[in-house]
């Protein structure tokens, strides 16, 4: 297997090798980059991982690289906070905290973090908002030896209560600072507009609900949410296939599946909650603008036109916020858009951009007026072969190691994706044509944008209003509570009454 | 596109990272440090951009797997130097058909005068700008017109700055700028050099400047090397700068967003300013307002003039590359590039500081800590020590701060060192940023960190720290070697700073010879009172701490 896979790099070096060859038959220097000939780019593709499901339900996945004397593990967890109810707030991601920094049932908090560092090897467990991901990096000499400690980490957490209080405290101070930067409040309260303030998108921990976890909420939390069923791990780098699955199946072999039971729902809201939003902070140079409503998921029939309209539109160096926004207004250093997407839930479609506090109008209108005009001077079919060409040429980049090809492939799988999800990619965004990309340019509604400025007092209100229903605008303070609704109907609540869920 | 990003999850340093933020100033958006963000991102990265010097005469040797390592490299990296001066690395690896190249030009914020403070980074902007061939419609007319344009902002200027300025004359000069500035406009394709990048499956494209260098970068499909060639010559070469008082004003947001928005930002703008009374590392990297607002595009050409020399700059080529075929190809492009003079080294040398600094900036946030001493360039062989107290001191969750201030005293819920701040060219700062745990005074947090820097000064590390420290570093230099663009950047920056790329690996040799008296020696001399410069950002509100984090205190219902 090794030996295929190093005599397949050879291989393709070689044509590439031959490539660079023919290149440098032209002695001469062009003039103009139209009069380069490119010679074609050598097939390359990097074998699958090896996959294994074990007897309790674990997948291992295995891809060797040889190039370091490294070892890497991605595990991948289906736990995470979205699935969080009102009883358990905040314990997914203490828990993963704690699981990291309060020791094993062999090792205390002090030992392991002394015998990890005196390895230089890295471990950390994160529990996010969709899944929890528990990394570990090792000299490849060390990998045997240290991953049972990992597999302790994972599976017998001691919970030690002094790390408990530590991550509560580093929590905590985490809470009361997130309103300090602007970025960060744009970022929660757009959130909460958009989803839902009490949505799983859209919710934050309460320093009250904080302090109220204990922990035999994190141990209970443990039990029932890291088991062998729930996880993929990958294992890369410099180890032979065979003993690292050995390896792992002697350390997580007879570790039994867990009970069974009902995932919890995780819901967001689907009304728009169009208006304008301001929320004042002091002592900042820019106005922070964030506007849109919900996205698509990746299984949407749109989902490849949205690409190649992302990619012309608002990312990139050539697109056309970036070029007319920035470079010909000069109203920004950073501007971007794009209709976003996520495996299961909705992504979000929205344009951002920061300005000095008396531009604020101006580039709110410079927003809109892109939006707009991908309805009047529709993508040419020049800008859509450039975006096609963009993603397509770069495609090489998306599986160019044998790591990426790992954790590629175990996201597809973890997402109950086909394992050629990159080959189809390819040939969705190939097929893109200019009336897929008036659809995907349909799926920015600007009349229900949700259009909020975090900006210093002196932003002039008065500019604002125009882009306000009725004239109104909402102020809200740093955590997204309306300071002055315009109107009681105009409540979040009201709002909130359509949700949506999935299990 | 369903790319998976299956990054690490925080480590306790990442506060560090977000900071590095403020240390570059990017051409596109404000990406990591990739010097920093290279090797996947955590703690060890911030440690290695010091990238100290070996000491000339403790030369023990360099610990085997890196000397397997480095003479792997010694078979794959060709060096080769233009006639011009211009010197190229050429670093074969296998794997997919693609490579990456960085190209770092020996110039940064330190090579500026006031005046034109930012000049630097505004130049690596206009190097996106494209040339008379990329980015026009009809260049011999663009040229005549950006001529009227610079032409009409001088007239301009010098009315606007004169002793007793003339109001409506100021206006029509005024007038007159704008009318040229349109007529300028209408030649442009704009971003036609990103877009020529972009459309041949280029990514990553960017660039940076600190405060001792600017460097450029991104990845190609391996069958787009001439492109490479091409652009990389062509916009050194012969840069137009078109839209330059656009761009100008993009800079300018830039400043705003960085320094302007950021109280982290204010602070270090001011505790630089504070710490160097001689030396140019005392100027913000992205420039004064005022400057942003004044230099000229004929300030910008005579900056490029200066330090855009051949010998000033060096290339590392990682990837699916031929040297045999690809040297030719440089010869062609590269070679075009006329030599020139080397610019004079910097003079000023910052003299040694008699007395303690305080910076105190209200802010309506919540409160931070750091202090700052001066410490020697990376070049010295004391470097490598402070690599190594650094190290003691912060690294991973052994180090003392997270140890003892974290989890055994619980009043610091996140503590950062920035070993060479704001650069490790010129003698520098040793930084140490904490973030105090709700209700902890500012005073506490100071008392906890002069504890144990009196400790590395009164007592020997212990063998296992000093060992940790040696291990770490290299795997560091392991993990910094993972991707094209990582090895580029690492040779690259070493071959520009030291002169040969080997000492990304041979430094390791110095880190080896660290010893717990060197350690106590280099923290007598430099953690003393007088040799400080100390930062605070303290809430503007009248509240204690205690009551500042219970009234911000958010709850889960806050916006129903």
């Amino acid at each position: 297997m090794i030996r295929t896979l190093r005599a397949l790099l050879t291989t393709t070096t070689a044509i590439a090798l031959a490539a660079g060859l023919m290149t440098s038959t032209l002695h001469a220097q062009v003039e103009t980059a139209d009069q380069l000939v490119y010679p074609p780019l050598p097939a390359f593709t990097l074998p699958t991982p090896d996959t294994t499901v074990l007897d309790n339900g674990m997948t291992v996945m295995v891809q060797p690289d040889r190039a370091l004397p490294l070892a890497r593990v991605i595990l991948i967890v289906r736990a995470g906070a979205r699935w969080e109810t009102d009883a358990d707030r905040g314990v997914a991601g203490l828990a993963g905290q704690v699981m990291r920094t309060g020791g094993t049932a062999d090792l205390s908090s002090a030992e392991l973090d002394v015998l990890l560092d005196g390895k230089a090897a890295r471990l950390e467990v994160g529990i996010g908002l969709n899944e929890g991901v528990v990394s570990f990096e090792s000299l490849a000499e060390d990998f045997t030896a240290l991953l049972p400690v990992l597999a302790d980490v994972v599976r017998r957490p001691a919970f030690a209560p002094d790390a408990l209080e530590v991550a509560r405290q580093q929590t905590a101070a985490g809470i009361v600072r997130r309103s300090d930067a602007p970025s960060s409040v744009r970022s929660r309260v757009f959130r909460k507009l958009v989803f839902g303030a009490d949505s799983a998108f859209g919710r934050e921990l309460s320093l009250e609900q904080l302090q109220a976890i204990s922990r035999d909420d994190l141990v209970d939390w443990h039990a029932r949410w890291i088991q062998p069923e729930r996880i993929i791990l990958g294992v890369s780098g410099d180890v032979d296939a065979a003993e690292a699955l050995r390896a792992v199946r002697a350390a997580f072999g007879d570790w039994p599946r867990g009970p069974a039971f009902e995932m919890p729902d995780f819901s967001w809201r689907e009304t728009p909650r169009p208006g304008l939003f301001f929320i004042e902070h002091e002592d900042i140079d820019q106005a922070y603008i964030r506007i849109g409503h919900l996205g698509l998921r990746i299984d949407h029939p749109d989902y490849y036109a949205t690409e190649v309209l992302n990619q012309l539109f608002g990312a990139g160096l050539s697109s056309r916020l970036f070029s007319v926004v920035r470079s010909q207004k000069g109203l920004a250093y950073s501007v971007y858009g794009s209709i976003s997407a996520n495996w299961d839930h909705p992504g979000v479609a929205s344009l951002s951009i920061g300005t000095k506090p008396e531009s604020t109008a101006e580039a709110i209108r410079a927003l809109h007026d892109e939006v707009a005009r991908l309805r009047t001077e529709p993508p040419s079919a020049e800008e859509i072969a450039l975006a096609k060409s963009a993603i397509l040429n770069s495609f090489v980049f998306s599986n160019d190691s044998p790591s990426d090809v790992l954790s590629q492939q175990m996201t597809f799988r973890y997402h109950g994706a086909p394992a050629d999800t990159l080959a189809r990619y390819r040939a969705g965004v190939e097929a893109v044509t200019a009336a897929d990309i008036a659809r995907a340019v349909a799926h920015f509604r600007p009349d229900e944008f949700s259009q909020l400025v975090v900006g210093p007092p002196e932003v002039d209100l008065d500019t604002l209003t125009a882009f306000a229903p009725d004239g109104a605008i909402v102020r809200l303070d740093a955590d997204g509570a309306v300071i002055e609704p315009a109107s009681p109907s105009e409540t979040p609540a009201a709002a909130d009454a359509a949700a949506s869920s999935v299990p | 596109m369903p790319r998976p990003a299956h990054r690490s999850p925080a480590a306790p340093r990442t506060s560090a990272i977000a900071l590095a933020a403020l240390l570059v100033c990017a051409a596109i958006a404000p990406s990591a440090d990739p010097l920093r963000a290279d090797a996947r991102g955590t703690a060890d990265d911030v440690a290695a951009t010091t990238t100290p010097a070996v000491a000339a005469t403790a030369t023990p040797a360099v610990p085997a797997r890196i000397a397997a390592l480095r003479d792997n490299f010694e078979a794959r990296v060709t060096r080769h130097v233009l006639d011009n001066g211009w010197t190229f690395l050429l670093i074969e690896r296998e794997g997919a058909p693609v490579f990456s190249f960085a190209t770092f030009v020996d110039v940064g914020s330190a090579q500026e005068v006031p005046g034109i403070t930012g000049l630097a980074h505004m130049f690596e902007h206009m190097a996106f700008k494209g040339t008379p061939n990329i980015g026009t419609t009809d260049y011999a007319a663009e040229a005549e017109t950006l001529e009227a344009v610079e032409a009409a902002y001088l007239a301009w200027q010098a009315a606007d700055m004169a002793p007793r300025p003339d109001a409506a004359r100021v206006a029509a000069l005024e007038a007159a700028f704008r009318a040229r500035q349109a007529e300028a406009a209408a030649f442009v394709v704009p971003n036609e050099f990103g877009e020529l990048v972009e459309r041949e499956g280029g990514v990553g494209l960017n660039a940076a400047t600190s405060a001792d260098q600017t460097f450029y970068f991104y990845s190609l499909p391996a069958n787009k090397i001439e492109l490479f060639a091409y652009l990389e010559s062509e916009r050194f070469l012969r840069p137009v700068f078109r839209e330059f008082y656009k761009e100008r004003d993009v800079v300018q947001e830039e400043r705003r967003m960085a320094v302007g928005s950021r109280p982290t930002g204010r602070l270090l703008e001011q505790l630089r300013s504070a710490a160097y009374v001689a030396h140019p590392y005392g100027q913000p990297v992205v420039g004064h307002m005022s400057d942003l607002r004044r230099f000229t595009a004929t300030d910008a050409k005579r900056f490029y003039e200066t330090h855009y020399v051949p010998g000033n700059m060096t290339t590392a080529i990682a990837g699916a590359i031929d040297p045999a075929t690809l040297i030719p190809m440089l010869e062609t492009y590269f070679g075009r590039m006329p030599a020139g003079p080397k610019p004079p080294p910097l003079r000023t040398i910052e003299p040694p500081q008699t007395a303690e600094t305080i910076i105190r900036l209200e802010a309506p946030v919540q409160p931070t800590y750091t202090e700052f001493y001066h410490r020697p360039s990376g070049a010295h062989p004391d470097a490598v020590v402070l690599a190594a107290i650094d190290d003691v001191l912060s690294n991973g969750r052994t180090g003392r701060f997270y140890r003892t201030l974290t989890v055994a005293q619980k009043q610091v819920a996140f503590t950062s060192v920035f070993p060479s701040f704001p650069g490790d060219k010129y003698p520098s700062l040793f930084g140490i940023i904490a973030v105090p745990n709700p209700g902890v005074t500012l005073e506490t947090v100071r008392d906890g960190i002069h504890a144990e820097l009196a400790r590395l000064r009164d007592e020997p590390v212990s063998d296992d720290e000093l060992a940790r420290f040696k291990s770490r570093a290299t795997a560091t230099v392991l993990r910094s070697m993972q991707s094209d663009l990582g090895i580029a950047f690492r040779l690259a920056q070493a071959e520009m700073r030291h002169g040969d790329w080997r000492q990304s690996f041979d430094r390791l040799a110095a880190v080896h010879a660290v010893t717990a008296e060197d350690i106590q020696r280099v923290a007598r001399a430099t953690f003393r009172a007088e040799n400080r410069t100390v930062g605070k950002v303290v809430p503007r509100a009248a509240e204690t701490p205690d009551d500042r984090a219970s009234t911000n205190a958010p709850s889960q219902g806050d916006a129903r």
